[in-house]
């Protein structure tokens, strides 16, 4: 049914449909039942994690990442804010309108920005620090328009919510199930890893639901603050009800759907799609005001205007980001000069980035990675109809650099080093060290991988084996690919007995079988072991001893 | 120096399918080499992980249906 439209098109649906429906329903039904049913909110919390966090993880089923997070430090920090987070919201919900408390909110945006700049040092554009002053100015007016007994309280509740906010998706960039699980692109790994950062909360709850229980009967002053709860509020059935259609109906979808559509427009956009939910919340509590009986007097047509300048403020933030990212190239002035005198200038300038280009198959981004320039650097250069354009002296100095290391010597396959870049490196070492090992690796079945999958597949396999043989040898290392199926590992002060132990390693990483698309191709390999000063004392030789004696290997096969 | 890797019996399969196989415990005992068995092996903790999770979730779940229901039953009363 919905096959004709894009999958860009299902994620912008999906984004809309989150923030318009059910984060305006999120808010209501928070306020509803703070304000309303008047649920113990200790209760309700923990009703409605153990419900998502069963549902999350029913929905993903069983697969990666699952070890990983339950025995992983982070898990606990970040369903700890989690926790606090969610118990300030509904503090906040339970004071307020709705509305109103979406806003206040929306503070957190204030303290990411600032703590961005403090700790990460990602110092805010234009756009941000308008979006930001927008923010704080429709904030702060909502928040000193409250009544007088609740000023106070929303005061301490903003800054509390701003901070564990900001800290909530800091933690979960910092989380590295979390982070894994993006990088997966997968939904369900995803939802797999919340559902478990979820089942911690719900124990992290239990047990403090225990512990004040068995505190009441010692201690019953403590419930003079109203903080935390009471045996008899485990009984609460509103509260574990409405936890449980927060949890099932609400929480889940919202989760489910913000990793699909970010996963399908990216988190910028979505993140963009998030600044109207004041306008959500505001659409949901006047239109089921007959039914819960919330009340929206509070909300003057100030604060109305407040909302707008919130909203507007958020929208400018997301907008410029976006902005700003596409736009986010360098100025060309600082890497290009004006060149009508030296004609020499224009052309080595030409050269390189010509060069570089067809050393990376044309990938643009690549050739300016390689280059430690921006892309549009390139294109400018390109575009130069007049040939006049030409790196400035102190730019083609590292440009020129770069050239040499990234592209000269370098293997553009796999990123290893080529012969040349190899040689040069091999005699530099023979200065700096006293002992060296040279493994001279030749694939085997590698020539029937390219018949029978394609020399995509063989270009991936050459790729993955140089991925694993970097992750074998990280340290005191230089590998190269010399060509074709022929790869070259040399040992930075290893003499030949300590290498000999290595040859099992290696065997071990290229024999894995290499998952390529729906197939998995396996390969072996031939090695030949040469080491300096005890095989041979001339450097030069070392290369041909070590492919001497993968010969002799080969041919015992 | 290279080993000489034997024939093997079965084919290998990839991490996707591997989740998908219901009686991993007989598919293990099949000819497998040990890069392979890692893998399932791998395979079947995370399987033992979540199945874990999921149960005492469900549990928590279940004892927080059960107090409402107590407690609703006392209300009426």
């Amino acid at each position: 049914m919905f096959s004709k439209y894009t999958s860009q098109q299902k994620g912008w649906a999906q984004a809309f449909l989150n923030v318009l429906i059910f984060w305006g329903m999120s808010n209501i039904w928070m306020s509803y039942s703070t304000q309303v049913l008047e649920i113990n909110k200790i209760v309700f919390a923990l009703t409605t994690y153990a419900t998502c966090s069963f549902c999350l993880l029913v929905y993903a089923g069983y697969g990666k990442l699952s070890k990983e997070t339950m025995r992983s430090v982070d898990t606990w920090a970040y369903g700890i804010i989690m926790l606090l987070n969610y118990f300030i919201t509904l503090n906040l919900f339970s004071l307020t309108s709705a509305t109103e408390a979406s806003l206040i909110q929306r503070f957190s945006v204030v303290f990411s920005v600032f703590m961005s700049w403090l700790f990460l040092l990602r110092k805010p554009n234009k756009s941000q620090l308008v979006g930001v002053a927008m923010i704080m100015l429709g904030v702060l007016h909502v928040v000193s328009t409250s009544p007088d007994d609740k000023i106070f309280y929303l005061y301490v509740l903003m800054f509390l919510a701003g901070i564990f906010q900001s800290l909530r998706i800091f933690v979960a960039e910092l989380h590295r199930p979390n982070k894994k699980a993006a990088e997966d692109n997968s939904i369900k790994t995803r939802c797999r890893v919340i559902g478990y950062v979820m089942f911690v909360i719900t124990l992290l709850f239990g047990s403090m639901v225990l512990f004040a229980t068995y505190l009441e009967q010692y201690i019953p002053e403590i419930y003079k603050v109203n903080l935390v709860v009471e045996f008899s509020d485990l009984f609460s059935y509103k509260s574990i009800l409405a936890g449980a259609i927060m949890g099932v109906f609400i929480y889940t979808p919202i989760r489910y759907l913000e990793f699909s559509a970010a996963e399908k427009i990216k988190t910028e956009n979505y993140l963009a799609v998030t600044a109207l939910s004041f306008f959500s919340t505001l659409f949901w509590e006047w239109a089921t005001s007959p039914l819960t009986g919330l009340s929206l007097k509070s909300l003057s047509l100030e604060d109305f205007m407040a909302g707008v300048v919130v909203t507007l403020g958020a929208l400018i933030m997301s907008i410029g980001k976006l902005y700003s990212d596409k736009k986010s190239k360098a100025d060309i002035h600082e890497f290009l000069k004006v060149e009508l005198q030296n004609i020499d200038d224009v052309e080595e300038t030409r050269d390189i980035l010509a060069n570089s280009l067809e050393h990376f198959n044309s990938d643009l981004d690549k050739t300016a990675d390689a280059l430690g320039i921006h892309t549009n650097i390139i294109e400018a250069v390109f575009k130069d109809k007049e040939k006049i354009l030409a790196f400035k002296p102190s730019v083609f100095k590292n440009v020129s650099k770069n050239h040499r290391r990234n592209v000269a010597g370098s293997d553009s396959l796999t990123g290893l080093l080529n012969r040349n870049g190899f040689m040069t490196a091999l005699k530099d070492a023979s200065n700096d060290y006293e002992n060296l090992s040279l493994f001279f690796i030749d694939l085997n079945k590698f020539k029937p991988v390219n018949d029978t999958y394609g020399h995509e597949a063989g270009d991936f396999v050459l790729e993955e084996t140089a991925r694993r043989l970097k992750n074998a040898f990280p340290n005191k290392s230089v590998l190269t690919r010399l060509g074709g199926d022929e790869y070259c590992i040399l040992l930075l002060g290893e003499d030949k007995k300590s290498a000999e132990l290595k040859i099992k390693l290696i065997i071990n990483e290229i024999e894995k079988a290499i998952s390529y698309k729906e197939d998995l191709i396996e390969i072996s390999a031939s090695i030949g072991l040469a080491s300096y000063p005890e095989d041979t004392k001339d450097i030069e030789e070392l290369l041909k001893l070590a492919d001497n004696q993968m010969y002799i290997e080969k041919s015992e096969r | 120096m290279t080993n000489k890797s034997e024939r093997r019996e079965n084919a290998p399969i990839s991490d996707t399918e591997m989740y998908k196989i219901p009686q991993i415990k007989e598919f293990i005992k099949k000819e497998r080499r040990i890069d392979e068995l890692d893998r399932l092996y791998e395979v079947t903790q995370q399987k033992k992980v979540w199945r874990n999770v999921v149960f005492a979730c469900g549990v928590v779940n279940l004892v927080l249906f059960s107090f409402a229901l107590v407690g609703y039953l006392k209300d009426v009363q």
